[in-house]
């Protein structure tokens, strides 16, 4: 661990075995969004900075969205790629499951690249191989709104996937890049789920049965995510916890309810931190169709943190849960996941 | 263009004398499609000389991003003005029976699909300022806004949909549902205030293929003051029939149906068959196989069956004025309703 690390622990506040298990299991924040609206590169590479010292050891970032293009999901990868490289003291691209371990073996924090969206696929199945090789390894189908693969969550209609998106999904398979359906619609996400051969995750999605937004899943959703081996990443958004409300509590309780219904094997962490919260609130403001004003008429966007990690592992232990069972939630189930589908 | 009109048509000289006079409209030409270039540029033409006074070419479909349909509209910005003694670019209901005056052909601008315009309402705007003026909401796939007729899925408008709708009826701009899925095609002209037209589609009732639309679709447009464009492909009105008898019959079917203000010439005249052919043949996603895309000899309405069609329709007891509606006039009162 570096220095920073070691006095971040000194700051977790929680009992020595939570703080023990943290230090020791692999976790893996599978949704760190990266666009300009949530605060631009300079913001989002200070996070990074700033993920170590929670105990964090890889973190999937969104290098592109349904709002970028192909070109321009390529310029924003080039930019990681480069960062990534200009910082190798502390900063590795993980491209193979191996290289996650060995990021954590070595002190330094693994950065995984995924798209919110299918858009940089444009209407070419084959451009998935092309993102994969320069680092992609996952995408969701459709971002809120309809889009050429299927209907996002707060899109008026709810209809299935295109022809287009099979073809995406088969080529994703054929690929190794997972299939995401976070922010897909209803019908969009079933389908896909029918589709895929291999497992289809929910990177970053909680229960519609606690807190009824179109952002948050429902039960049969998560099932059939579990059914396909996959899993769902805890979100740490105000807003899709209920109230605004992001105590540790309240992560605990989406978390369990996750547990107790598919069960430990199928919950990962996907907290969607976004590093600019103001950035992220006139974005979403100035983007009506996208952030409907019947779900987002918010005054003030909260956000869970890195740094809300360590109480909510010492919820966990205090709630009964297995150590080895919090390390997967922490992040081994993120790897089996990259072992079974990364190529 | 020196157009001796009706010197080589073959019809009636009453048949001809309308075709003379009356202001002749074709609302679709698959123009950006891959082809000969010189059987491209040779279908002004053979238009101006079948009699017409007004085309519109495709620029960019559900293919092109802002920036790839920006350099087709340019490029064809600059065919049409660079062809000053032929051409007149149709920016405005007047251009049409100005070019006709000068012994020209006016020559609109649209696309086939709202893709261009990405989720960028702004872009509307841009692209009527460049001349575009009408778009479809999706071909044959889903996309952004709507889904197509050959999708899997047959749902409604996104509500960006809805938003791109009203920035074109604002700005001037056609609401065009052809290619368009069933039930975006109906909340279309559902969400729409003024005139829907189907620019180029057919008639389930007479054949059952995707492309064709629906008797309550067709009363639908009717309703809006809207009209359908009746395509010349084979592959859409039978079993590769493009034959002058059954052409007439789909307009017969529209003008019985709704009369015939609401019905026009949507020809989708593929200037080079075997090159789309081999596109199309490869592209199963947006051209699905088993209805006809992969015929190597689509059979389809010529530019020059035009004059003989006003024949049949006058032979079909259609007086001069409901046949000059039917071969431009619907056009022209459209395009003067709504063109800004």
């Amino acid at each position: 661990m570096t220095a920073v690390a070691e006095a971040g622990t000194g700051r977790w506040q929680v009992s020595d075995p939570a703080a023990a298990l943290l230090r020791r299991a692999l976790v893996w924040d599978n949704t760190m969004p990266f666009s300009d609206g949530s605060g631009g590169f300079a913001a989002h590479f200070r996070t990074l900075q700033r993920m170590p010292a929670s105990g964090y050891d890889c973190v999937s970032v969104t290098i592109a969205s349904d709002n970028d293009d192909m070109a321009g999901a390529v310029r924003r990868i080039t930019r990681l790629r480069a960062h990534i490289r200009d910082n190798a003291d502390r900063l590795v691209l993980a491209e193979r499951a191996d290289d996650v371990l060995r990021a954590q073996a070595a002190g330094k924090l693994a950065v995984v690249m995924h798209f919110q969206g299918t858009l940089p696929f444009d209407r070419d199945a084959g451009l998935v191989e092309t993102f994969y090789k320069l680092g992609v390894r996952h995408a969701l189908m459709a971002y809120n709104q309809k889009n050429h693969v299927g209907d996002g969550c707060h899109e008026r209609t709810d209809a299935g996937l295109s022809r287009f998106g099979i073809e995406v999904i088969q080529a994703m398979n054929r690929t190794g890049m997972v299939v995401d359906v976070s922010h897909t619609g209803y019908r969009t996400s079933m389908e896909t789920m029918e589709v895929s051969t291999a497992p289809v995750i929910f990177s970053h999605s909680n229960p519609r049965a606690l807190v009824d937004h179109e952002r948050n899943i429902t039960d049969d959703q998560a099932r059939a995510c579990a059914a396909t081996g996959g899993v769902i990443g805890l979100n740490g958004v105000g807003i899709f916890l209920g109230g605004n409300d992001i105590s540790a509590d309240t992560l605990f309780r989406h978390v369990d309810y996750w547990v107790q219904l598919v069960g430990i094997d199928h919950v990962g962490l996907g907290l969607d931190h976004v590093s600019d919260p103001a950035a992220m609130l006139a974005f979403v403001q100035a983007h009506a169709a996208k952030y409907p004003d019947r779900q987002y008429g918010q005054a003030e966007l909260l956000f869970a943190a890195p740094e809300d990690l360590p109480p909510l592992v010492e919820a966990m232990l205090q709630h009964g849960y297995a150590e080895d069972g919090v390390a997967k939630v922490l992040g081994g189930n993120w790897l089996r996941i990259a072992r079974q589908v990364w190529q | 263009m020196n157009v001796q009109a009706g010197a080589d048509w073959g019809v009636s000289e009453r048949a001809a004398k309308l075709q003379r006079e009356a202001f002749v409209c074709d609302m679709t030409s698959p123009w950006s499609a891959p082809g000969d270039p010189d059987l491209q540029a040779a279908l002004p033409g053979r238009m101006k000389r079948a009699g017409f006074d007004f085309m519109t070419l495709t620029v960019g479909t559900d293919d092109h991003d802002p920036a790839t349909a920006l350099a087709e509209v340019a490029r064809n910005r600059r065919f049409i003005l660079s062809r000053p003694d032929e051409l007149v670019l149709a920016l405005r209901a007047d251009d049409i029976p100005r070019a006709r005056a000068e012994g020209k052909l006016a020559v609109g601008l649209h696309f086939q699909g709202t893709t261009p315009v990405a989720r960028n309402l702004d872009l509307v705007e841009a692209f009527h300022a460049l001349g575009i003026r009408h778009m479809l909401m999706a071909y044959n796939q889903k996309n952004f806004v709507a889904d197509g007729c050959h999708e899997l899925t047959d749902c409604g408008i996104s509500r960006f949909g809805r938003s791109l709708i009203a920035e074109m009826e604002r700005v001037g701009m056609f609401v065009d549902v052809a290619h368009t899925g069933y039930r975006s095609s109906l909340e279309t002209i559902d969400a729409a205030t003024g005139p829907v037209i189907c620019s180029h589609g057919n008639v389930w009732a007479r054949f059952e293929h995707p492309r064709a639309y629906r008797d309550d679709q067709i009363k639908a447009i009717a309703a809006t003051g809207g009209a359908i464009g009746i395509t010349g492909l084979g592959i859409f009105m039978g079993n590769n029939d493009a034959s002058l008898e059954t052409y007439v019959a789909q307009i017969d079917h529209v003008a019985q149906l709704v009369g015939p203000e609401h019905v026009g010439f949507g020809f989708d005249y593929i200037y080079d068959v075997p090159a789309l052919v081999a596109i199309s043949a490869k592209l199963g996603t947006k051209w699905p196989k088993g209805y006809g895309y992969d015929n190597t000899e689509i059979n389809q309405v010529e530019p020059e069956m035009a004059p003989r069609i006003t024949e049949a329709l006058l032979g079909r007891g259609y007086d001069e004025a409901a046949v000059g509606n039917i071969i431009g006039g619907n056009w022209l009162r459209l395009i003067r309703q709504v063109w800004k």
